[in-house]
């Protein structure tokens, strides 16, 4: 075995590269017994969306989020919505130089509250995701990681010192992670568990599939361990799954089923339950669970109408869980 | 009678270099097989650069160090049972 084979750490898979071989993410190279990221500073989605749209709905409410990503990605969803940038090489995708500190000012000069490391996985950007969370927190810019939280725990607990918030996909249980994600359901647990240790804003997002992980057994399993490991407060959003990718044959899940999930999580004790890529869904509002009062009110993308007070219900004066400001 | 004589010689002389070509031609064949002349080498040429080495080289690509690996430690030597 030659000397210069290395493996990386950073994710589950602990990649063992030789000279001249790249990791299952595709962006990480042993370049002759030196691992190097081939992505760093090379965004190849440049993007400002509504933070809405990430999704968190308990965080900065109405703002703008940088949002930037690079090629690769350590999970591969049979369903992935951005596979053409998340399955290539970064050296087939089209990217632009961007270093940490441009795409700071970028976030500054577009008036956004946040930058997100997003549509890809920022797991895989790792050390560019650390560089410009730690610039941005210097100016007083947050830092969002939307994640498949697949992420080893020593580089989380580093990147936790600069990141504020994250959305994290919890896509389903073990066996549905084996075949359709190719990856663990243990290590995403892990990553949920050690975002709220550290203190990050988490949200996480179930994105239900027709016929893969739609049943009521799986959905109440799943919020079984939600309300077990992270509470009744944890926003949980449940998404719309439409073709896509090598699920371009199966058909939109029916809103009536995320309605459906949506009701057995508040049923269970969820209280912050919402249900997104449905347009005026019925759970796109916050309602305060104190007195019922709608405390925040959202119309897809547009600025939402939160009417929160420091935080509180104006009615009955109960802490919503978020940042809002 | 000397024409004959002369032909007879010729013949004689014909004869002898034919087999005596073949002889040689047998002679040459016995022995080990050789082989094929080795062709001389050219001095070693550095490795070409892969596609993703250009593109480091190029600036297309980054060439970051990465955080969080290792050199993956070789196997135990004298082997294990």
């Amino acid at each position: 075995m030659s000397t210069k084979t290395v493996r990386c750490e950073l994710c589950f898979r602990f990649c063992r590269l030789r000279p001249g071989e790249r990791g299952d993410c595709r962006v990480r190279y042993n370049l002759d017994g030196e691992l190097v990221s081939l992505v760093y500073g090379r965004p190849c989605a440049v993007h400002v969306d509504p933070i809405e749209k990430k999704p968190l709905y308990h965080f900065l409410p109405g703002s703008r989020s940088f949002s930037i990503a690079t090629a690769g990605c350590n999970g591969h969803c049979v369903f992935c919505q951005n596979w053409e940038i998340s399955q290539a090489n970064p050296e087939d995708v089209r990217s632009e130089e961007m270093p940490p500190a441009e795409v700071v000012r970028g976030a500054k000069r577009t008036g956004s509250k946040s930058i997100s490391y997003t549509y890809t996985d920022p797991n895989i950007f790792y050390e560019y995701a650390c560089d410009t969370s730690k610039i941005a927190r210097g100016e007083g810019i947050k830092n969002v990681m939307v994640t498949a939280g697949l992420l080893n725990e020593k580089p989380l607990r580093r990147l936790a010192k600069y990141a504020d918030a994250a959305n994290v996909d919890l896509k389903g249980d073990a066996e549905f992670y084996r075949k359709y994600v190719m990856a663990e359901l243990a290590p995403v647990q892990d990553y949920i568990r050690i975002a709220l240790e550290e203190g990050m804003h988490l949200e996480l997002t179930h994105l239900i599939v027709p016929t893969l992980n739609d049943s009521r057994e799986d959905t109440e399993r799943l919020i079984g361990w939600v309300l077990a490991n992270c509470g009744p407060d944890v926003p949980l959003h449940f998404s719309r799954f439409f073709p896509m990718y090598k699920l371009a044959n199966l058909y939109p899940t029916p809103i009536e089923t995320l309605y459906d999930a949506a009701r057995a999580a508040m049923r269970m004790g969820m209280r912050y339950v919402y249900v997104g890529n449905v347009p005026s869904s019925e759970f796109q509002n916050t309602r305060c669970p104190g007195c019922g009062e709608t405390v925040v009110v959202r119309r897809g993308y547009q600025r939402p109408d939160v009417k929160l007070v420091d935080g509180r219900c104006p009615k009955c004066s109960h802490r919503i869980p978020g940042v809002w400001r | 009678m000397a024409n004959a004589r002369i032909h007879n010689a010729l013949f004689a002389l014909l004869v002898g270099l034919v087999l005596g070509i073949t002889a040689w031609s047998l002679l040459q064949r016995s022995g080990p097989p050789r082989l094929p002349a080795i062709p001389e080498l050219a001095p070693p040429a550095a490795k070409a650069p892969s596609r993703i080495e250009r593109m480091i080289e190029s600036g297309e690509l980054s060439r970051e160090p990465a955080l969080f690996w290792g050199p993956e430690a070789p196997p135990p030597e004298g082997g294990g049972d």
